[in-house]
C-alpha cells in the first residue's frame, strides 16, 4: 500500500467517526472544491485548507486525530523513533507534522 | 458549496424564518383584542413550528441512522424535540381544549423538563469532540456571562416567589427552566465560536445557538414574571417560542442539507456539470 493511500484511509476513518452519511457529504463537498479525494491522488494539504473552510478552528480536531493515527502507524514501521519524537511538537500545526511523517515514510 | 453559495443559502433560511415570524406578529396584532383568538393563534402556531422542527429531526434520523457521533446526537435531538412537541400539544389541550384552569406545574412541564436531558446530550457530546479547539478565554467569557445573567436571575425569582407564595413545585419549575437553559447555552455558544470561521459548519450552529438563547430569554422573563406577579396575564411571549422552534427547524434543515450525503442530488449536479 502506498503512503498516500494509507493517509487517505486514515482520513476516511477519522471523518467517518461523525457517521457514514456525514463523511460522504464532506468528501463530496471537498471534491467539489477541487480536493483530490481518491486514495491514489489524495492531497492532505489541500484537504486541510478546504476542511478549515468548512469547520473553521474545528478542523484541528480532525487533523490532530489524523496525525495521531498516522504517527501510530509510522511508529510500528520505523526504526528511527527519535525522528518521530522530534516531530511531536504541539506548537507545529498538525498538517506540518503529518507532512514530516509523510516525508520520513517516503525516505525510509 | 462555494463561500458565496453558503452565504446566500444561510441568508435565504434566515429570511424565511424572519418572514414567518413577521407574519405571525402581524396576525397576532390584528387579533390582539380577542384574547381567545390570540391564544388559539399562538398555541397552533407554536405547535406547527415544533412539528416542523420534529419533522426535520426525524428526517435526519432516517437518513443519518444511528452510526457515528452525528447519528447518536441527532437521535437524541429528535427525542428531545418529540418530548417538547408532546408538551406543546398537552399545553394546547389545557389552554384551548379543556374548560378547567391551566394547572402549573402540569404534565406539560414534566415533558418540557425531561426534554432537556436529550438536548443536553446532543450539545455536550458534540462539544466534547470539539473541546480541544475551544479557546480558554472564550469559554471563560461565555461561562462568566451566563453565570452572571442566570445566577442573578434565579435568586431574584426565588426571593420574589418566597415573599409571595409557598408553592414549592411551581417555584422549582420556575427556577428549573432558566437553570437548564443556562446549561444548554454554554455548549451551544462554544460550538458556534469554534465553528464560526467555517462557512458550512457554522450555519446550523448559529441558528441553534440563537434558538436556545431566545427560548432561554423567554423562559427566564416568563418565570420571573409568573413568580413575582402570579395573577398577571402574560401576553406576547409566544413569538419568542415560535422563533425559537423555527430557528431549531432551520438548524436541522441546514444540517440535513449540508452534512448528510444525498446521492440523487450529487448525481444530478454531476450530470449538469458534465453535460
Amino acid at each position: 500500500m502506498t503512503v498516500v493511500r494509507e493517509l487517505a484511509e486514515i482520513t476516511s476513518r477519522v471523518l467517518s467517526s461523525l457517521g457514514e452519511p456525514t463523511m460522504q457529504a464532506l468528501f463530496w463537498e471537498l471534491s467539489s472544491q477541487g480536493v483530490a479525494t481518491s486514495p491514489e491522488e489524495f492531497d492532505i494539504r489541500q484537504f486541510d485548507v478546504e476542511l478549515r473552510k468548512i469547520f473553521g478552528d474545528g478542523a484541528n480536531v480532525f487533523m490532530e486525530e489524523i496525525y495521531r493515527q498516522f504517527r501510530e502507524q509510522a511508529e510500528g514501521e520505523t526504526r528511527n523513533k527519535e525522528h518521530l519524537v522530534e516531530i511531536d511538537n504541539a506548537e507545529i500545526p498538525p498538517i506540518d507534522r503529518i507532512q514530516r511523517i509523510l516525508a520520513l515514510k517516503v525516505m525510509t | 458549496m462555494s463561500a458565496t453559495h453558503s452565504t446566500s443559502f444561510f441568508r435565504n433560511v434566515v429570511i424565511i424564518i424572519a418572514t414567518l415570524v413577521g407574519i405571525y406578529g402581524l396576525v397576532y396584532l390584528a387579533v390582539l383584542e380577542d384574547q381567545y383568538a390570540t391564544l388559539v393563534l399562538s398555541d397552533l402556531s407554536i405547535n406547527a413550528a415544533a412539528a416542523a422542527a420534529l419533522f426535520f429531526a426525524l428526517l435526519i434520523l432516517y437518513r443519518q441512522k444511528l452510526g457515528g457521533l452525528h447519528g447518536k446526537t441527532y437521535a437524541a435531538f429528535a427525542v428531545g424535540l418529540a418530548l417538547w412537541f408532546v408538551a406543546e400539544v398537552v399545553q394546547t389541550y389545557y389552554e384551548i381544549g379543556s374548560e378547567e384552569e391551566v394547572p402549573f406545574p402540569s404534565i406539560a412541564d414534566a415533558f418540557w423538563l425531561l426534554g432537556y436531558v436529550p438536548f443536553g446530550y446532543h450539545l455536550f457530546a458534540t462539544y466534547r469532540l470539539f473541546v480541544k479547539s475551544a479557546r480558554p478565554h472564550t469559554l471563560f467569557v461565555v461561562l462568566a456571562t451566563t453565570a452572571a445573567v442566570f445566577g442573578s436571575l434565579v435568586p431574584v425569582t426565588i426571593l420574589s416567589s418566597s415573599l409571595l407564595e409557598d408553592d414549592i413545585p411551581a417555584l422549582f419549575v420556575n427556577v428549573a427552566y432558566p437553570t437548564l437553559d443556562a446549561a444548554l447555552i454554554v455548549p451551544a455558544i462554544m460550538m458556534f465560536s469554534i465553528l464560526r470561521k467555517g462557512k458550512l459548519g457554522s450555519i446550523p450552529w448559529v441558528l441553534l445557538a440563537a434558538s436556545i438563547l431566545i427560548i432561554a430569554a423567554a423562559d427566564s422573563i416568563f418565570g420571573y414574571i409568573s413568580a413575582t406577579s402570579p395573577d398577571s396575564e402574560i401576553w406576547g411571549f409566544s413569538i419568542f417560542y415560535l422563533a425559537g422552534y423555527l430557528l431549531m427547524a432551520g438548524a436541522l434543515y441546514c444540517h440535513n442539507r449540508l452534512f448528510i450525503f444525498d446521492r440523487s442530488r450529487a448525481v444530478r449536479i454531476w450530470q449538469e456539470q458534465n453535460k
